[in-house]
C-alpha cells in the first residue's frame, strides 16, 4: 500500500512547489506509520458487517446497497472520529484511539 | 531520513493536519474499498437499476468531518476518556438527529433519512446530497480551523474558523429546512415493465425482484386456490409499494418488503411467513386493506367472550383458515400482522378455524361464494361462519 502511495505521489513531488512537497513527505510520513496499516482488516470487516446487517436477506438491489453503506456510517463514523491525544503513548502531539501511530523508538 | 529531516521544521499546526489526514485516509480507504465490494456482488447479483451516486458521495466525506471533529476534541480536551466518550456521542448524536428529533433534523445526520429508498421511485434530482456534502466539509473545516486556532492565534486562522463557521451553517439552514419525507412523495416514479407469470392468478412483481416471482407466486396460488370463480376475489396480484390490499380493478396488491426486509434470524420468520400472512390478510380486508380491530379484546369482560366475538373476528378466521391450507398455520405466530389483539385470535375462533376447514370443498366454496363480499365489508360476525 505505502509502494503504491510512493509511486503516486511521486510526480507530485518532482512537479510541486517545496510546500506542498513537504506537506505530501508528512502526509505520506503518517499514513505509512499509522496503526490503520494494521487495523485495516479490521476496519474492513466491521464496516462489511455493518452493511451486510443493514441488507435485506435473499435478494440484491442497488438502492438497498447503497442505503445500507451509508447507513454503516452510524458505527463506523464514530469509530473513525474517535481521536485523542496521545501523551499515553509517547507522542507529543494529537493520535488517535482507532490509528495511533505506532510507539516511538525508547532507547 | 530525508522525509523526516524536511518536515521537523513545519510548524506544529502543520503536523497536525498531516496526521490528522493520514488518519482519515485511512479510514476513508476501508469504507471506499468495502463499498467497493458490496457494488462488485450488488453488480454480480442483479441487473436492474444503478447505484445512486450522490448518496455514496455523502459518506467519504462524512468520514472526513467526523475524524476532523474527533481529532479536534483531541486536541482540545487531552484526556484518555475523550476518544470513547466522543465516539459514543456521535454515535448518539448522529442516531438522535435522524430519530429521535423532530424530522427537520433528519438530514443533518450522515445516515441520510430513516426512509430506505425504493426501487419504484427515483429520488434524483437529490436536493439533499449537495448541502449535505457541503455540510460535512463545513463541520470538518471549522474542527480543523480550531485546532489552527488553538496552535497559533493568528488574525488569519480566526478568519478561517469564521468563514468555516459560515460555510457550515449555511446548508445546515438549508437542510433544516428541506423536510424529511417519504421517497415516494419527493421521487418520481421510475417505469418499469414488470416481470409476470401465470399460475391461479396472473403473478408480477418489480423486475428488481424477478428472482422471488416464483417463491411469490407459489404462496399467492396456495392462498388464492380456494377464491378462484368467487365474486369479488382478485384476478391478478402486483407488486406495489403499498400495503396489501384488492383493488377495486381486481388487482391484489403486495409489498415484498416485510418478506425482504425484517427477514431476520431474529424474527424466527421467513419468507413465507410474510408473504402468507400479507396476502391473507389483503383478501379478507376491505377495500382500504384494514380489518377493523377491537381494543380489550381479551381478559375478563372482553369482546372474546361475546359470541359474536370482536369485530373484525370472521375475516381473521377466513385469513387464518386460508393460511391453515397451505399447512404453514401456527396459532402463536400466523396472526401477528392480522390487527388481533397481543397478535392472536380468539380461541372460539381457533375452533372456527378447524371447523372451516373440516367442511367439504363444495360447502366451503359455496359459502365464499355467497358471503365473500359481505366478509370483506366487515359485516360478519363469527356467528355467520358454518
Amino acid at each position: 500500500m505505502s509502494v503504491a502511495l510512493r509511486a503516486m505521489l511521486t510526480p507530485v513531488y518532482v512537479l510541486a512547489p517545496r510546500k506542498v512537497r513537504v506537506g505530501l513527505a508528512m502526509f505520506s510520513m503518517e499514513f505509512r506509520r499509522s496503526l490503520c496499516l494494521w487495523l485495516f482488516p479490521v476496519l474492513i470487516l466491521v464496516l462489511a458487517w455493518t452493511v451486510y446487517d443493514g441488507l435485506p436477506i435473499g435478494i440484491w438491489l442497488w438502492t438497498e446497497t447503497v442505503w445500507s453503506i451509508q447507513y454503516s456510517l452510524i458505527f463506523f463514523g464514530p469509530l473513525a472520529g474517535g481521536g485523542r491525544r496521545g501523551r499515553r503513548l509517547g507522542s507529543a502531539d494529537g493520535t488517535w484511539v482507532t490509528c495511533s501511530p505506532p510507539r516511538p523508538v525508547r532507547r | 531520513m530525508g522525509d523526516l529531516l524536511s518536515t521537523t521544521s513545519r510548524p506544529a499546526v502543520t503536523r497536525d493536519f498531516a496526521l490528522w489526514a493520514a488518519t482519515a485516509a485511512w479510514c476513508v480507504l476501508a469504507y471506499v474499498v468495502a463499498a467497493a465490494c458490496f457494488f462488485l456482488l450488488t453488480r454480480a447479483n442483479t441487473d436492474w437499476g444503478s447505484p445512486e451516486w450522490g448518496s455514496v458521495a455523502v459518506g467519504p466525506v462524512a468520514i472526513v468531518a467526523h475524524s476532523a471533529l474527533g481529532f479536534a476534541a483531541g486536541r482540545h480536551l487531552p484526556s484518555r476518556f475523550t476518544a470513547p466518550l466522543f465516539a459514543i456521542a456521535m454515535y448518539w448524536v448522529q442516531g438522535l438527529a435522524l430519530f429521535g428529533l423532530a424530522s427537520w433534523t433528519g438530514y443533518l445526520s450522515p445516515l441520510g433519512s430513516e426512509i430506505a429508498s425504493t426501487v419504484f421511485y427515483d429520488e434524483s434530482p437529490d436536493t439533499v446530497v449537495l448541502p449535505q456534502i457541503i455540510w460535512f466539509l463545513g463541520l470538518a473545516a471549522v474542527a480543523l480551523s480550531s485546532v489552527a486556532v488553538g496552535r497559533q492565534r493568528t488574525t488569519a486562522s480566526w478568519i478561517t474558523l469564521a468563514v468555516a463557521a459560515v460555510v457550515a451553517v449555511v446548508p445546515a439552514v438549508v437542510l433544516t429546512r428541506t423536510p424529511v419525507e417519504a421517497v415516494n412523495a419527493r421521487g418520481t416514479p421510475v417505469p418499469y415493465e414488470p416481470a409476470c407469470e401465470e399460475g391461479e392468478i396472473l403473478v408480477c412483481v418489480h423486475p428488481a425482484y424477478e428472482m422471488a416471482l416464483p417463491g411469490t407466486m407459489e404462496v399467492v396460488d396456495d392462498l388464492v386456490a380456494p377464491l378462484v370463480d368467487v365474486p369479488g376475489a382478485p384476478s391478478r396480484a402486483e407488486q406495489r409499494p403499498e400495503d396489501p390490499r384488492i383493488r377495486p380493478d381486481g388487482t391484489l396488491v403486495y409489498s415484498l418488503y416485510g418478506a425482504f426486509h425484517l427477514l431476520n434470524a431474529n424474527t424466527g420468520y421467513g419468507f413465507r411467513d410474510y408473504m402468507e400472512q400479507d396476502l391473507a390478510h389483503a383478501l379478507v380486508a376491505g377495500p382500504s386493506g384494514r380489518i377493523p380491530w377491537e381494543a380489550g379484546a381479551y381478559g375478563a369482560g372482553g369482546s372474546c367472550r361475546k359470541p359474536e366475538g370482536p369485530r373484525g373476528e370472521a375475516q381473521r378466521v377466513v385469513a387464518g383458515w386460508l393460511i391453515f391450507r397451505t399447512g404453514n398455520y401456527d396459532s402463536t405466530h400466523s396472526m401477528a400482522f392480522m390487527e388481533a389483539t397481543n397478535g392472536e385470535l380468539c380461541p372460539a375462533s381457533e375452533d372456527a378455524i378447524e371447523r372451516f376447514d373440516a367442511l367439504e370443498a363444495a360447502e366451503w366454496q359455496a359459502w365464499l361464494r355467497k358471503n365473500y363480499a359481505a366478509l370483506r365489508a366487515g359485516e360478519l360476525t363469527l356467528e355467520d361462519l358454518p
